[in-house]
């Protein structure tokens, strides 16, 4: 069950917010607060997994709440829920699930919950069957994401490998196919080399403060350079 | 007395070809001159006629002054000077209707529903004017007043002329030249103008449409409160509930657009969603991204957002399952606007690949200019757009880089 506690001054959009979220047999309202000092006194003896949170919680903003929480419980799921609209560009910093406004539409909804179930349970990654179109030298080429181990660039030349080996494509600048993949869990361990982290299988120190990359469908290993390491390893936390 | 009569036949029939001349390049004339029908462009030209007759006068006075009766071969020269007047005239419309037809050509991809075309095709090739005209005219726009010259120096040579007759011709072929230097600058102007201004046009019309649906939100509060207060008094929960939950979403529409700022693009994702649900399908938007800061202005987003959602609708309305909708996500990632538009899609994986050629479509009766025009907007700005298969469905990712504001400048700098 997805406990859930909801933020909100307005006892009605309480209620309207519950009443929403009783759409789903997997989420349970444990908890309901009109501002940050009760929130913050539940939180001494209570956890939650999902806050809905609203932005215009009377004198105080909604967006406070969210970076003190950020300290204290990193983990929690933060949807933010407000009637003004605008709120949505700066709420984007404090990488909430989902941003949504009054009155609340019930397939936004679903959409915001699917992504918490998502997180909650670490299955973010199987999007697996995503599939990419490529410049190749001769046109274009659909390459599947999960297949994809990584892309490097080496004398001015694009070479991506997959699982079933290597083969020049189309020139590209790494940062076109860093943003073209990023989304798809690609990180740029080394100056010209994009690598799958789902692919990554071990971090190998090889010395002087050096390290390679072992992936899984290859014996080629692929160098990190020193300053990406620590980010690597976050990264690879975070997608558990 | 008949000399009179034939200077005057003579004066109407050259300033008549020279108002050809002036008609054509769009200094006078009730209508414009390129337009209309056979007949309605003669009346055209005799607008540009009766603007003459000034010229007309002036002139048989300085003949009559000169007391010189023209030989047979002053004759021709004349003549020759008028029929080189109507091939320039001739070539230079040609030229104009060929540069018509390119741009209306690059219009017609960018037609609203309404059958308006969107301006968004139209763009200043250069930042000066002058150097603009050339651009879309040719530098046949040059060679005008030299041809106008050129003329003058021939006649005034084949002529022999002296005198008055030197100088009553000389005047004549000058009024011709500056005509039509004026009446090129004058096109010129009035289609920067026209763009401008169309486009400026489109631009409020567009706002005003936008700002009349959420005025017209803020009007029917009062007839909603006055409609809920009834139902409530009677006792029809039901139907207050039903009253509720329409007003509810009707305000979802509006305010899933509101995060942008732009109210042309906010204007054409409600039309868009409008007409896909006519259509039988829905458009889901999920923006959390203003776009103050992305490149494009925002006809271009439009061109760009609009064919996408077009090809999405398209592709919706022939799945028998219309229920997955189009999604369209707009957000900021490192410094770049992305826009994504997703649907479902079926087909042959390999026909998007080639949906970016120019002249492929998988429709029937397209140009199949859409996606490959959003592909060289975007390049302007250093843009992309690249498919993405996830499952059954389709998506195209658009990324276009943001200007960076220096912190306590005006300067922008781009990355």
């Amino acid at each position: 069950m997805i406990r859930t506690w909801i933020v909100d001054d307005d006892a009605g959009s309480r209620v309207a917010a519950e009443t929403a979220l009783s759409a789903y047999e997997d989420v349970i309202v444990t908890g309901r607060f009109s501002g940050g000092a009760e929130l913050f006194e539940a939180l001494q003896s209570d956890r939650a997994d999902l806050l809905i949170l609203d932005i215009e919680l009377g004198e105080e903003l909604g967006f406070h709440l969210a970076r003190e929480l950020k300290e204290c419980c990193p983990d929690l799921l933060i949807i933010f829920l407000t009637g003004h609209a605008s709120y949505a560009i700066d709420g984007y910093g404090f990488h909430p699930v989902d941003f949504l406004t009054k009155p609340i539409r019930q397939s936004r909804l679903d959409e915001a919950m699917e992504e918490v179930r998502r997180r909650l349970t670490h299955q973010g990654t199987p999007r697996a069957d995503v599939q990419i179109v490529l410049r190749s030298l001769s046109g274009s080429r659909i390459v599947d994401v999960s297949q994809l181990l990584f892309l490097e660039r080496r004398s001015r030349r694009i070479y991506m490998t997959t699982t079933e080996g290597e083969e020049r494509i189309a020139n590209y600048t790494m940062r076109e196919l860093e943003e073209m993949l990023e989304p798809h869990d690609f990180f740029l361990c080394y100056q010209s080399v994009l690598v799958s982290l789902r692919h990554i299988t071990g971090v190998i120190d090889v010395g002087k403060g050096l390290y390679e990359l072992s992936l899984k469908g290859t014996a080629v290993k692929v160098p990190l350079s020193r300053n990406r390491h620590d980010e690597l390893l976050r990264r690879l936390r975070e997608m558990g | 007395m008949w000399q009179i009569m034939v200077y005057i036949i003579w004066g109407v029939g050259v300033v008549y070809l020279s108002s050809l001349w002036l008609g054509n390049t769009g200094s006078g004339g009730f209508l414009p001159a390129r337009e209309g029908t056979f007949g309605q462009r003669i009346v055209a030209e005799a607008g540009t006629i009766l603007l003459s007759i000034p010229a007309l006068l002036i002139l048989s006075v300085l003949w009559r002054a000169s007391g010189h009766i023209p030989e047979l071969w002053q004759y021709a020269g004349y003549a020759s000077l008028c029929l080189g007047a109507v091939a320039v005239s001739y070539l230079q419309s040609r030229r104009q209707e060929q540069t018509e037809d390119k741009r209306q050509a690059a219009l017609r991809v960018s037609r609203n529903e309404s059958g308006e075309p969107e301006l968004s095709g139209e763009k200043r090739l250069h930042s000066s004017w002058f150097l603009h005209a050339v651009a879309e005219e040719g530098p046949f726009v040059l060679l005008l007043p030299g041809v106008g010259v050129v003329l003058a120096v021939l006649t005034a040579v084949m002529c022999r002329m002296d005198g008055w007759w030197f100088v009553a011709c000389v005047a004549e072929l000058l009024l011709i030249w500056v005509g039509t230097a004026e009446g090129t600058w004058l096109l010129i102007r009035q289609k920067l103008m026209s763009v401008r201004e169309r486009a400026l046009l489109d631009w409020q019309r567009e706002s005003r449409e936008y700002m009349n649906t959420i005025r017209s939100q803020r009007h029917d509060f009062n007839l909603h409160v006055h409609a809920l207060t009834g139902l409530m008094d009677s006792g029809d929960y039901e139907e207050c509930r039903a009253y509720l939950h329409r007003m509810a979403a009707e305000a979802a529409d509006v305010n899933d657009i509101m995060p942008v700022n732009d109210a042309v693009v906010g204007s054409m994702l409600y039309r868009m969603r409008e007409k896909a649900r006519s259509q039988g399908t829905d458009i889901i938007y999920r923006i959390t991204y203003d776009m103050s800061d992305t490149l494009c202005s925002g006809f271009e987003l439009n061109k760009i957002i609009g064919n996408l959602l077009q090809n999405a609708i398209d592709a919706a309305v022939t799945e028998e399952d219309k229920t997955y909708g189009i999604h369209m996500a707009l957000f900021r990632r490192r410094g770049n606007t992305v826009i994504t538009v997703e649907n479902r899609f079926v087909g042959d994986r390999s026909q998007i690949q080639r949906a970016f050629e120019v002249g492929y479509s998988t429709k029937k009766h397209h140009e199949g200019i859409g996606l490959s025009m959003v592909q060289r907007t975007l390049k302007l700005h250093g843009g992309r757009i690249y498919p993405e298969f996830e499952g059954d469905r389709l998506r195209f990712v658009v990324n276009i880089p943001n200007r960076i504001r220096l912190e306590g400048t005006d300067e922008e700098t781009y990355v």
